[in-house]
């Protein structure tokens, strides 16, 4: 699979807005091609997201498998800012994700079909 | 200058007519149900037929002078309710004026938070002519310990995340209360304003703070955003798949919009902000106010509070959270 690392392509320690998921399409796109629909997004030095950056992400994630015919994906978040919190899996419900975090605090999100 | 409408607030004041001053008394429980009893009951700065030549917002009463520790939670949703008014007025043609706490203390910490300086920067006077004396109210934004974000207007998402980012730094940097609350902080804070960026139409823009406090209650971060937008109830309406019966009121469309995905957008991912929210305050015995409209909705520390409720009017949308540390 393939690591993206959000802080060396933003630069920001806070990512707050779907503008921002939606500026790394290219980078989430490459990495689905490269992991065959399993992708690492890597939050090292990264402090904080917003749920509508989390969203945003998902929902890119999505559009750019659907655009391969891949019928599932699978996004591992390391080292993520926040616990998985509710609001985290009422994001992951609305889009009929399969969400948990691990011991190391990992969040793997998956949507079966593959 | 027109009539001083004495206790009447400013509803009374511009229901009286266009020439009178309308001068408005706010008490520092004016959020809760039954604060603020000279709380202006019907002038909306945003209505067509809002003219009011001369707005005075009075902080002068009683309990800004004797009981500051009554104001617990209470200086950010003053501040911003302050900013938000007194800004739509000025933008409306209203000669806008602050009097200050005669208190000196509150005084400082409302200067701290910013609120002067944001006044004065859309062309609002600020005097303390209920203190007298000729006190300087210039005193810089920021400068007392604890204001992690001073009252600063903002206008759409890029600006959320430019502030975010600069409240992140100073959060880091400040050694403020519990470190592990910092990113439930910065969730908070751009959650809020986030929400007023993307759904306000507000044509003054909004208002965010977040200020560390320190109370006889404790200590907590409050983070606060106010805009002086369409409310909660219009912009859920833009959704027609809303049941009517939920946007019948400001304080129905609150306790609506407290639900998961719940939007105006129509988009089946949104609504998950104000959800979020309050997730987070039940589950970490945050306070919360919201303000819209004529609505309001208080859960405090402990999990209770008013549940959504009709109010006295907030021309725009307020969210603040306390955080407790």
């Amino acid at each position: 699979m393939k690591k993206v690392g959000l802080y060396s392509l933003f630069n920001k320690r806070v990512l707050v807005t779907r503008q921002s998921a939606r500026d790394i399409a290219p980078d989430i796109d490459d990495a689905l091609a490269t992991g065959e629909g399993a992708i690492v997004l890597d939050f090292s030095n990264v402090e904080g997201m917003t749920p509508s950056f989390m969203d945003e992400t998902i929902c890119v994630v999505e559009e750019r498998s659907e655009a391969r015919n891949a019928a599932g994906f699978s996004i591992v978040m390391e080292k993520p800012p926040t616990r998985l919190s509710s609001k985290y899996a009422a994001i992951g419900r609305a889009h009929g994700l399969e969400m948990r975090e691990d011991a190391t605090g990992a969040w793997t999100i998956t949507k079966s079909g593959a | 200058m027109g009539r001083v409408c004495e206790g009447g607030g400013v509803g009374a004041g511009a229901r009286a007519g266009a020439r009178a001053m309308a001068r408005i008394r706010l008490d520092p429980g004016f959020w809760r149900a039954d604060g603020g009893a000279d709380w202006p009951g019907g002038a909306d700065p945003r209505g067509a037929d809002f003219a009011a030549p001369e707005v005075v917002a009075d902080l002068g009463a009683r309990w800004f002078a004797e009981v500051p520790d009554a104001l617990w939670f209470s200086e950010v949703p003053v501040a911003l309710w302050c900013a938000v008014y007194l800004s739509l007025a000025k933008r409306r043609g209203s000669e806008c004026r602050l009097l200050a706490p005669v208190n000196a203390d509150v005084r400082a910490r409302l200067g701290a938070l910013g609120l002067f300086h944001a006044l004065g920067d859309v062309g609002v006077k600020v005097d303390g002519d209920v203190g007298g004396g000729g006190a300087d109210f210039s005193g810089g934004a920021g400068d007392a310990e604890g204001v992690v974000l001073p009252l600063t207007r903002f206008w759409d998402e890029g600006d959320v995340d430019e502030l975010t980012n600069r409240a992140n730094d100073a959060l880091s940097a400040s050694n403020l209360g519990a470190a592990n609350l910092y990113p439930i902080v910065r969730e908070t804070f751009s959650e809020i304003a986030m929400n007023a960026a993307q759904h306000s139409e507000s044509p003054i823009g909004a208002y965010g703070v977040i200020q560390f406090q320190r109370s006889e209650r404790g200590q907590s971060f409050v983070c606060g955003v106010a805009d002086g937008g369409i409310g909660i109830r219009r912009s859920l309406g833009r959704n027609p798949a809303h049941p009517p019966e939920h946007l019948r009121d400001d304080w129905t469309a609150i306790e609506y919009a407290m639900n998961e995905l719940v939007s105006g957008t129509g988009n089946p991912y949104r609504g998950i902000g104000l959800f979020g929210i309050m997730e987070d305050a039940i589950a970490d015995n945050q306070s919360v106010i919201i303000r819209s409209g004529l609505g309001s909705l208080f859960i405090n520390d402990e999990n209770a509070g008013t549940g959504a409720m009709r109010t006295s009017l907030f021309p725009g949308t307020l969210a603040c959270v306390s955080i407790p540390t």
